[in-house]
């Protein structure tokens, strides 16, 4: 009987541990989050936002001097994505395999892209690649200063 | 109505084992991929799924006409699917959308549509094969038909659907 009673209490007091502890880690990574996970919030709302064809909050997530391989800079990326994205009907993006590398105020993210639009007219275009992103944090906000597109190698 | 196990050690080991065993078939064996992209319609049509026998190239090198998936070589890695057309040394022509090998016209009885590429002659580099889709209505320009080596091979289509 007595020792029925101590399990009980035996297996209370590790569940509460094993809440306590989870409840300290998911804390961790909510209210604390590393650069890592900070990158990855402002990638996935970027996302969100292209997805939602809202241009001007897209536009944020990168620096005035930004420069791309496709030769766009900030004032020609914004243009482009407000005169292009009210022909979209729909647009799903996947960003997958991010590899994120951060020195002090400077990152790197690798990744392979796939999206998707349908246009108004119904047609369906389909791009994916693999693209190499740096960011820089300004003002306590990680932003995209250069996008370039990697090539395939398959030595 | 009796759904739970007898021995739940036991029902736990037997579940841990299959598992374990669809891991291992998954990685080294049979893989499972969703094609994105037209460039193999009308052979393998664009979302389907496909699978992969990935120990098919461990003892010898892929034939003319098989339909391989090959990876990049860096990360992040990405997943090509497209037919084997010529190997190392060899010189590849397409007039009027006719494929030529080393001269000599190539039947591809696999193709639909003949299309109309005329792509003056290339030769395969060393260690290399050349690969490309079968979606021949598309123009050459728009496909990506790269020279690649065994190591990036996957294995090759065994069905699809």
């Amino acid at each position: 009987m007595r020792n029925g009673k101590r399990r009980k209490q035996i297996f209370k007091a590790l569940f509460l541990l094993i809440f306590l502890a989870g409840t300290a880690i998911a804390a961790k990574f909510i209210f604390f989050p590393d650069e890592k996970a900070k990158i990855r919030r402002t990638l996935s709302l970027a996302v969100s936002e292209i997805e939602g064809k809202n241009p001007s909050k897209f536009i944020r997530h990168f620096t005035l001097d930004y420069r791309d391989s496709f030769n766009n800079t900030y004032g020609t990326l914004f243009l482009y994505l407000k005169n292009n994205l009210n022909q979209c009907k729909s647009i799903s993006v996947g960003l997958n395999q991010m590899e994120i590398d951060v020195k002090e105020n400077q990152a790197v993210i690798k990744f392979f892209a796939a999206a998707n639009v349908v246009t108004t007219d119904g047609e369906l275009y389909k791009e994916a690649g693999r693209f190499i992103l740096r960011m820089r944090k300004e003002q306590l906000a990680w932003r995209i200063y250069r996008l370039d597109e990697m090539d395939y190698e398959f030595e | 109505m009796k759904i739970y196990p007898d021995n739940w050690k036991k029902a736990a080991v037997r579940t841990g084992t299959v598992i374990i065993l669809i891991v291992l078939v998954n990685a080294f064996c049979l893989g499972m991929y969703r094609t994105y992209g037209m460039s193999m319609e009308p052979t393998v049509r664009d979302g389907a799924v496909v699978f992969v026998n990935k120990l098919a190239y461990k003892f010898h090198l892929p034939q003319r006409g098989d339909i391989v998936v090959f990876r990049t070589s860096n990360r992040p890695y990405v997943y090509f699917m497209k037919r084997v057309l010529a190997f190392s040394g060899e010189t590849v022509e397409f007039r009027n959308g006719v494929l030529f090998i080393n001269g000599a016209e190539i039947s591809e009885p696999y193709l639909i549509e003949r299309g109309d590429w005329n792509v003056p002659p290339f030769v395969v580099r060393s260690g290399h094969m050349f690969v490309c889709g079968d979606n021949r209505v598309m123009a050459w320009d728009d496909h990506f038909h790269p020279e690649i080596t065994s190591h990036t091979l996957v294995g090759k289509v065994k069905w699809h659907r």
